[in-house]
């Protein structure tokens, strides 16, 4: 038996391959021996121990997507490739910053239960994608002077920092952070009313949300006990600047971990870079005789989870609200809002579950609350 | 890293005759290795997600005709191995190259820290003969014996021994796992 017999040997038995156990033992025996083998033995075990990169969460979505469509196209007998009756369907061409849409909300079942709008981000992927190579370079070059100096380093700074062991620490830290911001954002004790200090305005934007298939979550991030809806709308990222930290797994199924987020110094929009991505979010926002009230949560860890009471709110026991809340007026949609037992509607409002699907909640299973914004 | 092979012969027959969720099923099984081959062929996890997606159409397509004479997963990793191939020569997308220069080396301090060996293990992939990375992905990401992968690649299986252990070679010399392993 020697080193590179006994190697080969330990090589094939990881993989389950039949080996005659006497030879096996013989070249166990020679590793437990011999140094080098033993080394590579051990290396051999870590490696193996070694996960395959998973991949994102949002391409199982988007596969079973591409398969509805074929399976749609063989049923009317169009024969043409998925991804070609994908363009022809008049997807447009995407800027860089599009590239890769926030898949608003996750597809779970089949086509009759597909999302409105995952097609559209799904179609200008695909667009994307097949004019790729001719423009996106010519793009990147435009933009990679400003983008990568800004983002780029940031966000290897910041992915890093969440990946390594040594950021427990700055993680706990933006844990803790959030959650106090969360209860300040929120007003913290219930009794208490705060109006909460927006860094900025929100965006112009109409109250009405698209309205989701049942079943689906929007993919929220939480800053400051603020919450953030992605968004498919672009950034102009020279106009960037450091907003704050969240912390989030996105759609890994992983870990949470900080995340450095982006802001437009004059829309209520941020970002967030991760894998080379930056994912546009927008804040969730509603009017009520004319004040605009901005949507808080508990932290939001990971993409698929609804938005819920912040952390010194108890949960209402009656459809009613009670104890929590007390029924008030209708807002500006016409949605019954709830306000805390003598506070006053301006310090912030309170939605019960199954809003309408075009609620800017869009028909969060939890009750959820929403703070005023400072005019 | 070994994938442990899944029975996929129920879900298979069922999606065979149009179950829909037995074929989500399977792409919920499967996608890590077809997507684990993708990303170590093209270095690119936006190029690698373009093969999954042309993968399962294709798996898609020609399900009714896979006959079970070799396990699903054999048939998967043709195609995935296939379409590959078929990408790279139809110019849609090109293998980044990895200097070996280039790679992180774990070493005694990252063996613990499974993210950064698993950063590691896998920019070494890039540096690995393709014949070599295609065999290891067989064994390692598609769960087959030295005897289906030979069967697939069509070669023989010492063949598939060899290239298997020089890969696992290369990658711990590359990753100085040996001299720094606990």
């Amino acid at each position: 038996m020697n080193c590179a017999l006994a190697q080969q040997l330990l090589s094939e038995a990881i993989d389950r391959e039949p080996i005659p156990a006497d030879l096996l033992e013989q070249a166990r025996a020679h590793c437990r021996e011999c140094a080098e083998c033993s080394r590579f033995v051990r290396g051999l075990a870590t490696i193996q121990r070694s996960e395959s990169p998973a991949p994102p969460a949002r391409l199982h979505d988007r596969v079973m997507a591409s398969l509805d469509a074929e399976a749609a196209r063989m049923r009317t007998g169009d024969r043409t490739d998925a991804s070609s009756a994908a363009v022809a369907a008049g997807a447009s061409p995407e800027s860089p910053m599009r590239d890769r849409p926030v898949s608003p909300g996750r597809s779970v079942v089949g086509t009759e239960r597909a999302p409105a709008h995952a097609p559209v981000a799904f179609i200008g992927r695909i667009r994307g994608q097949w004019q790729r190579d001719p423009w996106r370079m010519a793009a990147w070059v435009g933009t990679a002077a400003v983008v990568f100096v800004a983002l780029g380093f940031a966000a290897v700074i910041g992915i890093r920092s969440g990946m390594s062991p040594s950021a427990t620490s700055s993680r706990d830290a933006a844990t803790v952070a959030e959650d106090s911001a969360s209860d300040k954002a929120a007003g913290g004790a219930p009794t208490d009313g705060t109006e909460l200090s927006s860094p900025a305005a929100p965006p112009a934007t109409s109250q009405s949300a698209p309205a989701l298939a049942p079943g689906l979550v929007p993919d929220y991030i939480t800053m400051n006990g603020v919450v953030y809806r992605s968004s498919q709308t672009s950034l102009a990222e020279s106009q960037l600047t450091t907003a704050g930290v969240t912390r989030t797994a996105l759609d890994s199924g992983g870990d949470p971990h900080a995340l450095t987020v982006y802001a437009t110094p004059t829309s209520g929009r941020v970002a967030i870079v991760s894998d080379g991505r930056t994912l546009a979010f927008d804040m969730v926002t509603r009017t009520f005789d004319g004040q605009t009230y901005v949507l808080t949560s508990r932290p939001i860890v990971a993409f698929g989870t609804w938005p819920s009471l912040p952390s010194g709110f108890s949960e209402p026991a009656t459809p009613e609200g009670a104890p929590t809340f007390v029924p008030g007026p209708k807002d500006d949609l016409g949605v019954q809002v709830y306000t805390r037992p003598g506070i006053a509607i301006d310090k912030g409002l309170a939605l019960a579950p199954k809003t309408p699907p075009n609620d800017p909640a869009q028909g969060n299973p939890n009750w959820t609350w929403w703070t005023a914004v400072a005019k | 890293m070994q994938a442990t092979r899944p029975d996929d012969t129920a879900l298979v027959a069922r999606a065979r005759q149009g179950d829909r969720d037995a074929f989500e099923e399977l792409v919920r099984i499967h996608m890590r290795a077809v997507y684990g081959h993708a990303l170590r062929f093209f270095g690119s996890a936006d190029q690698a997600e373009d093969v999954v997606q042309e993968v399962f159409i294709k798996v898609y397509r020609s399900i009714g005709s896979f006959d079970g004479g070799s396990a699903f997963s054999t048939w998967l990793y043709r195609i995935t191995r296939n379409t590959c191939v078929d990408m790279l020569r139809a110019g849609k997308h090109r293998p980044q190259p990895v200097d070996p220069a280039d790679v992180t080396l774990a070493g005694p301090g990252d063996v613990a820290n499974h993210v950064a060996l698993s950063v590691s293990i896998e920019a070494a992939m890039g540096t690995l003969a393709p014949e070599d990375r295609d065999a290891l992905n067989a064994v390692t990401l598609f769960g087959m014996s030295y005897a289906e992968a030979a069967d697939a690649v069509g070669v023989p299986v010492g063949t598939v021994k060899s290239r298997v252990f020089r890969a696992r070679r290369i990658l711990l010399n590359l990753l100085e796992l040996e001299e720094g392993g606990s």
